[in-house]
């Protein structure tokens, strides 16, 4: 094998290894903490769903949204590894925020379908419709992360 | 052939290499992912994280207690420095290689050594 060579199934080794990283950081997640996240967001979508004024169930919704945050980020940290700062490029941000909005949009979509129903606990519903929706959007979220910092 | 400014023998071994990637793209990764990640031995592992250890290229961390108790291992500010010049100068083996009035010189040195 030739410098070249030798050089280029270096580079590649380090472009495998990062992969690993990617998976590393998204897979091993604290259980604990991402059942709390989960559970929080369906209670904030409970909220809606409270014969309360709808200032205030919309001030829980937001508060277990910002809980459920908390608790994802705190199960992150529990993972094998934690993705180093340079590896959240623009791309990384990129899909991470079409993430967001594709799941944003889903929930607008539901809540507007719901609310043209009678379903009892229907915004509930949507909260458990939504955690269904990351939990099995995990491993697509994971292929795009590792293509975007490929 | 001239090694790149930057070529770091120490990192250079595909063992190490691996594991010095790894953690380049990490803050932090646990010793079993690590191990798991590079197919190493208990052993074999800690030998190389020593030897980045000593080099001053890594940083071994104890968190937890009990069950819970985990190992970090972390890359040091002059690990990375030393990895990133590291990229650079294969990167710059590669190209040398590519660019047309650099090809016959790069072939030239094909039986030199460059690394381990």
């Amino acid at each position: 094998m030739n410098h070249t060579d030798d050089a280029q199934a270096r580079l590649a080794e380090i472009a495998k290894r990062r992969s690993q990283v990617i998976d590393g950081a998204s897979r091993g997640r604290h259980r604990g903490w991402d059942a709390a996240g989960m559970i929080a967001m369906i209670a904030g979508f409970g909220a809606l769903d409270l014969p309360v004024a709808s200032g205030l169930s919309l001030g829980l919704l937001g508060v277990a949204m910002v809980a459920a945050l908390v608790c994802f980020t705190r199960a992150g940290r529990h993972s094998r590894a934690v993705m180093h700062p340079s590896q959240l490029t623009g791309r990384f941000w990129a899909v991470l925020g079409g993430c967001a909005l594709a799941a944003g949009a889903l929930t607008l979509a539901g809540m507007w379908l719901v609310g043209r129903s009678d379903l009892p606990l229907r915004n509930t519903l949507i909260g458990v419709l939504l955690v269904v929706l990351v939990v099995a959007g995990e491993p697509l979220y994971r292929a795009l992360v590792r293509r975007a910092a490929a | 052939m001239t090694v790149p400014a930057g070529f770091d023998e120490l990192i250079h071994p595909p063992t190490r290499l691996g594991l010095v990637a790894l953690l380049a793209a990490a803050q932090w990764a646990e010793f079993s992912f690590l191990k798991e990640s590079l197919e190493l031995t208990d052993s074999a592992l800690s030998k190389q994280v020593s030897t980045l250890a000593e080099a001053g290229y890594a940083e071994v961390r104890k968190e937890g207690a009990g069950r819970r108790r985990r190992t970090l291992v972390m890359l040091t500010p002059l690990g990375r420095a030393a990895f990133d010049g590291h990229v650079a100068a294969l990167r710059q083996l590669v190209d040398r290689a590519s660019t047309p009035g650099l090809r016959q010189g790069a072939q030239q040195g094909d039986g030199s050594t460059v690394g381990a």
